[in-house]
């Protein structure tokens, strides 16, 4: 799995609108609303995959917030000392890929992507926002309270970020606290497939444990 | 709960209000089916 987005790769909007007028009102109706519940679903996705996804994922959205694209691209053209179009193009394509995958992960193979930008170069375009230096705009609050809690783990490369695994064989996850040793995920695997656990409604798939204490 | 020894402190509901959405939005998919409910 690549180490970052190709920024050659394309992304262009959908189009559909021929497409929709084809379908009956029942039809549209159905689409738009199984479009909407997939959407509120998939945010879910953001928590299970890496601690940092859901911060991530809250900065970008502010970022493109007001759909300005050719506002942010020319903003961040100006404000950003030494940025290029090639940069711009590897900061899109990082983001691109992170909306595609809803996460820093490759949904395919679990390998970690990162900017193929500076993290200097990164922070400063998204503090380049046009809002960025307003008091109560949504890009400033995010990355007043939200960018120190991430920006090292947007970059970091090295084990055990590279990878969603169990902590014990290399990798890291969401489902599991990093203080877990192997026997802890065995005794919090035999408690959820427990008659106990199942009778509370617990399911192992869909279960995060974090570890408080050693009993 | 306590379980062979370990005590366990079971939180429901973390992705419930993604959840509660979605549900949301699916009964209102749900005149649109075409099949049978």
């Amino acid at each position: 799995m690549a180490k970052h987005i190709s920024h050659e790769s394309r992304i262009q909007n959908l189009d559909y609108a021929l497409s929709w007028t084809f379908l009956s009102e029942k039809e549209k109706n159905y689409a738009y609303y199984m479009s909407k519940a997939s959407w509120a679903g998939a945010l879910v996705t953001l928590h299970q995959i890496s601690y940092e996804s859901p911060l991530i994922w809250c900065i970008f959205q502010a970022y493109f917030a007001d759909k300005n694209f050719d506002e942010l691209e020319a903003s961040a053209m100006q404000g950003v000392e030494g940025l290029t179009a090639d940069d711009w193009s590897k900061f899109i394509a990082y983001v691109g890929g992170f909306y595609g995958n809803l996460s820093n992960y490759h949904s395919f193979g679990h390998m970690k992507f990162i900017p193929e930008v500076s993290p200097a170069k990164f922070w400063a375009i998204l503090g380049s926002h046009p809002k960025a230096g307003q008091q109560d705009s949504l890009i400033q609050y995010v990355l007043t309270n939200f960018k120190s809690h991430v920006e090292q783990e947007v970059f970091a490369y090295d084990g055990p970020y590279k990878q969603i695994n169990y902590p014990h064989e290399g990798g890291i996850t969401a489902y599991f606290s990093r203080n877990m040793t192997p026997d802890d995920h065995s005794a919090v695997s035999e408690f959820l497939l427990s008659a106990e656990a199942i009778a509370k409604g617990l399911d192992i798939l869909n279960t995060r444990a974090f570890k408080k204490s050693e009993n | 709960m306590e379980f062979k020894g370990k005590t366990y402190e079971i939180q429901f509901g973390e992705f419930a209000r993604y959840l509660q959405e979605m549900n949301n939005y699916l009964e209102m998919a749900l005149p649109y089916v075409a099949n049978d409910t």
